[in-house]
């Protein structure tokens, strides 16, 4: 043992109300002082820009180069374009990220939308579960976890120490159709080499039981073709799930072959979801082929607004829009009459399926978005989050208590080490959910608030330090309010914990990306954007 | 003015104006590649990475769909 002290610090996601910012940082320091750092992930956290005019908040800035991503959700990713931004100019040193391809493609969308130089882009290692590579210092695992998006990981991150910390990013155990996913083996074998420190997903732990496979939404999705037969489908997602788009096309599939009718053509409109069309099929997710391969039928997936979806006949269209609460995506232009690729006024019945619940927050706009489809005449169904729904439509991605139980119970199973676990993510209830759990499950557990860490020596002891009274955040505003040309400032805030209110620390400045003439366009030229989008 | 690769917004703003109803959730590299070798005022030799290539790709679906709202409170609780 080399005798130094490992530190885990929750920088951001253990919000008491908000919440995203997801950041954590280990380090470790040597006897001789010297400390290494090791960031998992940089994400943004949710500003409602119509209130409070940000774009989001970001954690502090990470101290180390290189970041382990669980997933490419951006209260994981988010903060990523903003990290180059702010490091413009100081350092020469690289950022690394390392994580799956599905999770590059989703981070480097995130940097071209908001106009970072390709030259600036990050260099990607790309990781693979069960294959441990080595980064400042420490030995890091990654093994693969469920959840809504596609390739998400966990990683066991090993100290010089010996110090062996899992930390799960999002998770939950059941299978899900694209790449891996969960495996009680793997997270076992993992186990059995020791984990002192489990940090685990507690944003759905009070909910009952297991959450659902992505499996479950095929019936449901079949019980929507039968109930919508002579119609035209319109249906909102959310988009960087993409598990659901292949599930949408297998119970498409599915229904016509058991019904022995025409499948459906599957419509995609909004841009996060043809990002993510696009993302799926360069990380081998060809979903036409697996569809047909494992059902013998051939569904077409084509984008909204192209001369192959204009020749589907309305009653063979299964829309799939982004915007499932009604903020500005393709979902709530097509009920207000500004989307230029889908009309509803087709000559048949529109059946108006939104495959999300309303967001606790957002009941208002969810509502609205409803009764605005049904002013055009059309059908809907809006499932409600705390009643029992005529039919399943969606699978959430988070752990319940079931899942936080098992993955606990696998652990403490196998790890011949005590495993003491840490809550993240969550608000403070569903924190302290998890505790319950895994304290039935033998387990000691310790909460740790919001930018306060732990450290632990080299005999696996913890220690609390830092109980933050305050939390620093990074606001992030873009003056220019033009997405073609955004102009982002950044500043620091400190939130009182308890109160939540907000101190003005300063501005921070960085160096502007160099400026590019040919963004500018002539009026006529925006104008013509703006119409094409419905946004005039 | 040229156009080189460096400029992947303004490549994509060029293509979004010449083939508004491409489908962009399929195409691929080479056709990408080749389209924009065509732009009238493009003047760059180089071979770009797939880095630049999905950077246009990017830009050009934003300006066909537009910009749209951070979906992250769903994703933080579903
Ligand atoms: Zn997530």
């Amino acid at each position: 043992m080399a005798d130094g002290v490992t530190r885990w610090e929750s920088a951001g996601g253990n919000n008491t109300k908000s919440i995203g910012g997801n950041g954590y940082e280990f380090s470790y320091t040597d006897k001789e002082g010297k400390t290494q750092y090791l960031q998992v992930d940089y994400g943004s956290m949710f500003a409602d820009t119509e209130k409070t005019g940000l774009e989001a908040y970001i954690p502090e800035i990470p101290k180390s180069n290189d970041i382990l991503i669980t997933h490419g959700h951006m209260d994981h990713v988010g903060g990523i374009a903003h990290l180059i931004n702010l490091r413009r100019g100081k350092t020469k040193e690289p950022l690394t990220l390392h994580c799956t391809k599905y999770s590059e493609m989703m981070i480097r969308n995130n940097l071209a939308s908001s106009r970072i130089p390709v030259e600036e882009f990050p260099q990607f290692h790309t990781i693979e579960p069960g294959k441990p590579f080595e980064v400042n210092g420490f030995k890091v695992e990654p093994f693969a976890v469920s959840h809504s998006i596609p390739e998400a990981s966990g990683f066991v991150v090993e100290s010089p120490d010996g110090i062996r910390c899992m930390t799960m990013g999002d998770f939950k155990t059941a299978p899900v159709p694209l790449g891996n996913g969960w495996d009680d083996k793997a997270v076992a074998e993992i186990a059995k080499k020791g984990i002192d420190f489990m940090f685990v997903d507690s944003t759905s732990a009070s909910s009952p039981g297991y959450s659902k496979s992505e499996n479950i939404v095929q019936g449901g999705l079949k019980e929507v073709l039968k109930q919508s037969e002579g119609g035209m489908i319109v249906s909102a997602m959310i988009s960087s799930s993409a598990h659901r788009l292949h599930t949408i096309a297998t119970s498409v599939a599915k229904y016509a072959k058991e019904t022995g009718t025409n499948p459906r053509t599957v419509i995609i409109d909004g841009t996060a979801l043809i990002n993510a069309r696009r993302a799926l099929n360069k990380c081998g997710y060809a979903l036409e082929d697996m569809v047909k391969e494992q059902t013998g039928v051939d569904v077409k997936i084509v984008a909204a607004g192209t001369k192959a979806a204009q020749q589907v006949p309305p009653d063979e269209r299964f829309y799939v829009c982004t915007g499932t609460q009604g903020e500005e995506a393709s979902f709530v232009k097509v009920a207000e009459g500004r989307n230029k690729n889908i009309s509803l006024d087709v000559g048949c019945p529109v059946h108006v399926f939104n495959l999300q619940s309303c967001i606790p927050g957002n009941e208002e706009q969810y509502k609205e978005l409803e009764e605005k489809f049904k002013a055009k005449g059309c059908t809907t169904f809006f499932p409600d989050r705390y009643k029992p729904n005529a039919i399943t439509v969606h699978a959430s991605g988070h752990s319940g208590a079931g899942d936080v139980a098992h993955a606990c119970k696998i652990v403490h199973d196998n790890s011949p080490r005590p495993t003491k676990v840490i809550p993240i993510h969550g608000a403070t209830e569903q924190r302290n959910k998890v505790m319950e759990i895994a304290h039935d499950a033998g387990m000691n557990t310790f909460l740790v608030r919001n930018f306060s860490s732990v450290a632990i020596d080299s005999e696996g002891r913890a220690t609390f330090e830092k109980p933050a009274k305050e939390e620093t955040w990074i606001t992030v505003t873009d003056l220019n309010h033009d997405f073609r040309k955004p102009k982002y400032e950044y500043a620091r805030i400190g939130m009182n914990i308890d109160e939540r209110k907000v101190r003005q620390i300063g501005p921070i400045y960085y160096k502007k990306p160099p400026f590019k003439k040919n963004n500018m366009l002539d009026a006529a030229a925006a104008k013509k954007i703006l119409e094409a989008q419905g946004r005039v | 003015m040229s156009l080189n690769w460096s400029d992947y917004f303004g490549i994509a703003e060029k293509l979004f104006e010449l083939y508004p109803d491409e489908d962009l959730s399929v195409i691929s590299y080479a056709d990408l590649t080749k389209k924009v070798s065509e732009l009238p005022d493009f003047d760059d030799k180089s071979t770009p990475s797939e880095a630049v290539l999905d950077a246009v790709l990017s830009c050009w679906t934003e300006l066909m769909y537009g910009p749209e709202t951070d979906e992250t409170p769903s994703t933080q609780i579903d």
